[in-house]
């Protein structure tokens, strides 16, 4: 597993990546949905949510298109590519394991073990 | 899809900062909007939703430079993708017209297959470098006899000891000479060799390492110094199967026990040919002759200085020589011969001239792809202009067009090179012997880069011209009915153009094939003086121990007599032979030559000397040599009896112009000998020089010396069928003397001309395929504008042009470009023809009868292509041409 230096960047890619799971959002969308999930406990500065979704962009995990909110508004969309769905299942599973064995180090039950 | 998207999909590049900014401005306005909707004062909310943004400008910065790397990525993944498609664009469209693609392809493929070939030859003989370190200072300082005309002898070893003296710019010189030798084995019968004797200084002057052991000693060459023999690699792999104990071991070469000091590498052979076994020379000053001329003089020219330098020197020394030494040195000059172009001056005048017809047909198929792919390039304007139509610029098409290039010449260069391998070895096989000893043929770096050029050149030239014809394309008309265009007028004309070329070439191959033919036929009909047919010949060797030559004694040599009459007569009785003769030399070889004093006049240096041709009596009926005047040698003529000779006209004419030759007396090895009878001359210096003045002398009086011996036979029977029976006589009388290189005299006289049968072999086959193709090409070109001007035609014979109108209009447009093709072609051949010059015998390059011959031959023919297109012309049905408008 091992935890390297992009861990926090990782793990905000990880959040926008799971935050688009469902479906297409723009960048606002994304921002609300990763705060909602947090419950503000992971509080990002908003700006540095756009690096983000354009470095993902650009390394063909997103795909960026301009489209229509509810409210008719012109604003950019991000959708999972295939890459990045691929992606976010392989993290996701590193990322579980790595919290498990962490958990199990620090005598912490882990939400995911059977107690 | 709003503006924008366009934008974006069209030039992404430029979308970036307008993107990026708007993309955070939506983000911030949306969260000011939400604030301001649940109360908050406007200017408070924007404060607030900029603090928890962070510095915008930062993450427009950042967000714009991951924007350009996203863009770079796709472009370049663009161009990879617009290449793949290309290539399975002109797949698709390759093998849609597989028909086509096959023509061009393989068409191309022998022509760059034939190219690489004559290639491949021309570098292995012409233009490889030698072997040896520095190479281009190392050269032969022949002599030559201004008395006889004669150029390339070897010099005597009295003037080898006087240019290592006198020679400022030879930094060493070395001697050598080629010569046989017997290798005795315990447990297999005695082998024949080839052997060098060298000076022990010649792999120092080579710059050669012995591949195992070392080279001669200073006292291994001294006479009577310790015996001692290398040994060449091949010969050391075939003979002990690379055994690298063999250095130290003990060989009997010529009935003495010699120790084997090491092994050469190949690369010697780059000196003298092929040998099996270096001896060292064994030569002194002391012992040094002058009369005979022993060994080839190989020295290295100092650095940096020219061959000119080198030659200016040796013939001041050896005129300085023919005063002091007037006897022996008169009429004698030097001539240095750079080694690389040792005995390959005529080799590669043969494959410049075959490379230069080579170059000729690859050039014609080019013309004929060139034509094809113009005239189905005039077939794809339509889709041109629907390509350019929905947008595609003139880039995608040119790149389109030079990715089908590329394929289709890439694959013809392939398969190209695997014909070249065959051709080669064909070629190779078919070379004259003398051809094949100056180096084999191989895909190295040299041919390999020669091929790639040729590639580069022809897809470059292939993928341009279907773009400069879409260049001219008129849209609209094509789209319209894609009737004739301006295109296609201008593409016709250039089409006329190479098709007048191509005859040009074909011409000039033609006339070439031609003057070589009659050469061929020439030196066929050269009466080479003696009887070819029916005649075997082979080699044997004496082993100098058991046949001991004792000059004190000569010429009382029973032994060696002995042998020879008892052979003589062994073969004699073989069961199909008629007639049998030993010889020094058989009548295709130039042997050696003599000075001679004529009893009765004062001894004349300038009179040149005689080839001395050492023959048994029974040499003039085996080879059915002409008595002219007296009689021939007789077996009676025996040592003891008083010495005689004969003479051949030339020199009877030539010494004896009063007609006193009979009866006369010639001295020569101190001796005088009376003329007893003149024969007919034959052509011992080759078929094309004139036969030199001979003189023969019996064998029975004087006795050959120095190894290999020459036994000839007229069978009555196919020659080569006594083979066995030959080698088993000669074992008869020494079952220990070994027989080799059995073959006929016709063989040798073929060999004789191999170098013109060769050239002229390989330029008819080039000369046919290029009046094919040109041919091809005549009619290619007519059909085309007879497709074309179908309606035009129709028109005419409207109007009322009769059928033969139709004919003759077609026709004279064939007429057109044969006439400028022949034309011009006869006059670039008169203006290459120096460089054939020397491979031709008894042709005149500027007879009118060849020219005429081929322009008649090829316009015939030419005609014959037009002759098709031009009965369709005339079965065109004006009502339908018409109508079909």
């Amino acid at each position: 597993m091992g935890i390297d230096a992009n861990t926090l960047y990782g793990t905000l890619n990880l959040l926008v990546l799971r935050a688009l799971r469902e479906g297409p959002l723009h960048g606002l969308a994304v921002s609300r949905r990763i705060e909602a999930a947090t419950r503000g406990a992971l509080r990002i500065e908003e700006g540095a949510l756009y690096p983000a979704l354009h470095r993902l962009e650009r390394d063909r995990l997103l795909e960026g298109e301009w489209g229509r909110t509810e409210e008719n508004r012109r604003a950019k969309f991000y959708r999972l590519t295939r890459k990045g769905r691929r992606h976010l299942e392989r993290e996701t599973a590193r990322w579980t394991s790595h919290v498990t064995a962490v958990a199990g180090l620090l005598d912490v039950a882990s939400p995911w073990s059977e107690a | 899809m709003d503006w924008r998207d366009v934008r974006r999909a069209l030039s992404p590049r430029e979308a970036i900062d307008e993107d990026v900014e708007e993309e955070l401005r939506f983000h911030i306005e949306e969260r000011v909007r939400e604030l301001v909707s649940r109360g908050v004062d406007e200017d408070a909310a924007r404060e607030e939703v900029l603090r928890k943004f962070g510095d915008v400008r930062t993450v427009e910065e950042m967000c714009r430079r991951l924007d350009s790397q996203r863009v770079d990525d796709e472009e370049r993944r663009g161009t990879m993708e617009a290449f793949a498609r290309d290539v399975r664009l002109a797949v698709r469209t390759m093998s849609r017209s597989s028909g086509f693609t096959a023509t061009v392809v393989v068409t191309l493929a022998l022509a760059i297959g034939a190219t690489t070939a004559i290639f491949g030859v021309l570098e292995a003989v012409a233009l490889r470098a030698l072997p040896f370190p520095d190479a281009h200072r190392l050269a032969i300082v022949w002599q030559n006899d201004r008395a006889t005309g004669t150029v390339r002898e070897a010099a005597s070893t009295s003037d080898y000891y006087d240019y290592l003296d006198r020679s400022r710019t030879f930094e060493d010189l070395a001697i050598f000479s080629t010569s046989t030798a017997v290798l005795s084995r315990d447990d297999a019968p005695a082998l024949q060799l080839s052997a060098v004797l060298a000076s022990q200084n010649i792999f120092s002057l080579l710059g050669v390492e012995p591949r195992l052991g070392r080279g001669f000693t200073e006292e291994e060459d001294q006479p009577d110094g310790p015996l001692a023999v290398l040994l060449a690699e091949a010969a050391w792999i075939d003979l002990y199967g690379g055994d690298p104990g063999i250095v130290g071991r003990t060989i009997i070469v010529d009935d003495e026990a010699h120790e084997v000091v090491g092994v050469l590498p190949d690369e010697v052979e780059a000196l003298a040919g092929e040998a099996d076994v270096w001896l060292p020379i064994q030569q002194s000053r002391a012992i040094a002759t002058r009369p005979q001329n022993r060994g080839r003089v190989g020295g290295r020219n100092g650095q940096g200085l020219a061959m000119e330098a080198a030659q200016a020197e040796m013939t001041a020394i050896m005129a300085d020589l023919e005063v002091e030494f007037a006897d022996d040195n008169a009429n004698r000059g030097a001539f240095v011969e750079p080694l690389a172009d040792v005995g390959r001056g005529e080799a590669r005048t043969t494959l410049w001239v075959l490379f230069a017809a080579v170059l000729a047909v690859l050039a014609i198929a080019c013309v004929n792809v060139a034509n094809l792919l113009l005239a189905r390039g005039a077939g794809r304007m339509k889709e041109l202009a629907v390509l350019t139509a929905v947008g595609a610029g003139a880039a995608d098409v040119r790149r389109r067009f030079f990715v089908e290039a590329l394929l289709t010449t890439s694959l013809a260069s392939l398969l190209g090179v695997g014909l070249a391998v065959v051709g080669n070895r064909l070629l190779f096989e078919l070379a004259p012997a003398q051809l094949q000893a100056l180096g084999q043929p191989e895909l190295n770096l040299p041919v390999l880069t020669f091929v790639l050029g040729v590639t580069v050149v022809i897809c470059v030239g292939f993928g341009l011209l279907p773009s400069l014809q879409a260049r001219k394309l008129d849209l609209q008309a094509e789209l319209k009915d894609g009737r004739t265009t301006g295109g296609r007028a201008a593409g016709l004309a250039l089409r006329r153009g190479l098709v007048a070329a191509q005859l040009a070439l074909a011409v000039s191959l033609l006339l070439g094939a031609t003057l070589l033919i009659g050469t061929v036929r020439n030196l066929q009909g050269v009466d080479p003086g003696f009887q070819a047919e029916q005649v075997v010949r082979a080699d044997f060797a004496l082993p100098a121990g058991r046949y001991p030559e004792d000059m004190s004694r000569y010429p009382d040599w029973p032994e060696i007599n002995g042998l020879i009459a008892g052979v003589e007569e062994a073969v004699e009785a073989v069961a199909g032979v008629r007639s049998a003769s030993i010889v020094f030399n058989h009548p295709l070889d130039r042997g050696f030559t003599n000075s001679f004093q004529v009893e009765g006049r004062p001894y004349d240096p300038t009179q040149g000397e005689m080839s001395t041709r050492l023959v048994t009596p029974s040499y003039f009926q085996t080879v059915s040599l002409a008595l002219i005047e007296g009689r021939t040698l007789q077996d009676t003529d025996r040592v003891g009896e008083p010495g005689v000779l004969v003479l051949n006209q030339e020199a009877a004419t030539r010494y004896f112009p009063e007609g006193d030759a009979v009866g006369s007396r010639i001295g020569f090895w101190g001796q005088f000998r009376e003329v007893v009878g003149v024969v007919a001359n034959e052509r011992v210096h080759g078929l094309t020089a004139d036969p030199p003045p001979a003189m023969y002398v019996s064998m029975y009086q004087s006795p050959p010396r120095g190894g290999r011996i020459t036994l000839m036979a007229r069978t009555e029977v196919p020659p080569l069928s006594v083979a066995e029976a030959l080698r088993a006589a000669v074992h008869t009388v020494d079952s220990e003397v070994p027989v080799f290189n059995v073959t006929t005299m016709e063989e040798t006289l073929a060999e004789a001309m191999g170098r013109e049968r060769f050239a002229t072999m390989v330029l008819v086959v080039f000369a046919g395929v290029a009046v094919f193709l040109a041919v091809l090409g005549v009619h290619g070109v007519l059909a085309y504008l007879v497709a074309q001007r179908g309606h035009e035609v129709g028109v005419r014979m409207a109007l009322g042009a009769t059928r033969n109108d139709v004919v003759r209009m077609v026709l004279r447009q064939g007429a057109t470009m044969t006439l400028l093709g022949i034309v011009v072609g006869c006059l670039v051949f008169l203006a290459g023809a120096g460089l054939l010059q020397t491979l031709l015998y008894g042709v005149n390059v500027t007879s009118p009868g060849i020219y005429v011959g081929v322009a008649l031959a090829l316009g015939v023919a030419a005609m014959a292509g037009s002759a098709l297109p031009a009965v369709r012309a005339a079965s065109i049905d004006p009502v339908k041409s018409l109508r079909a408008e």
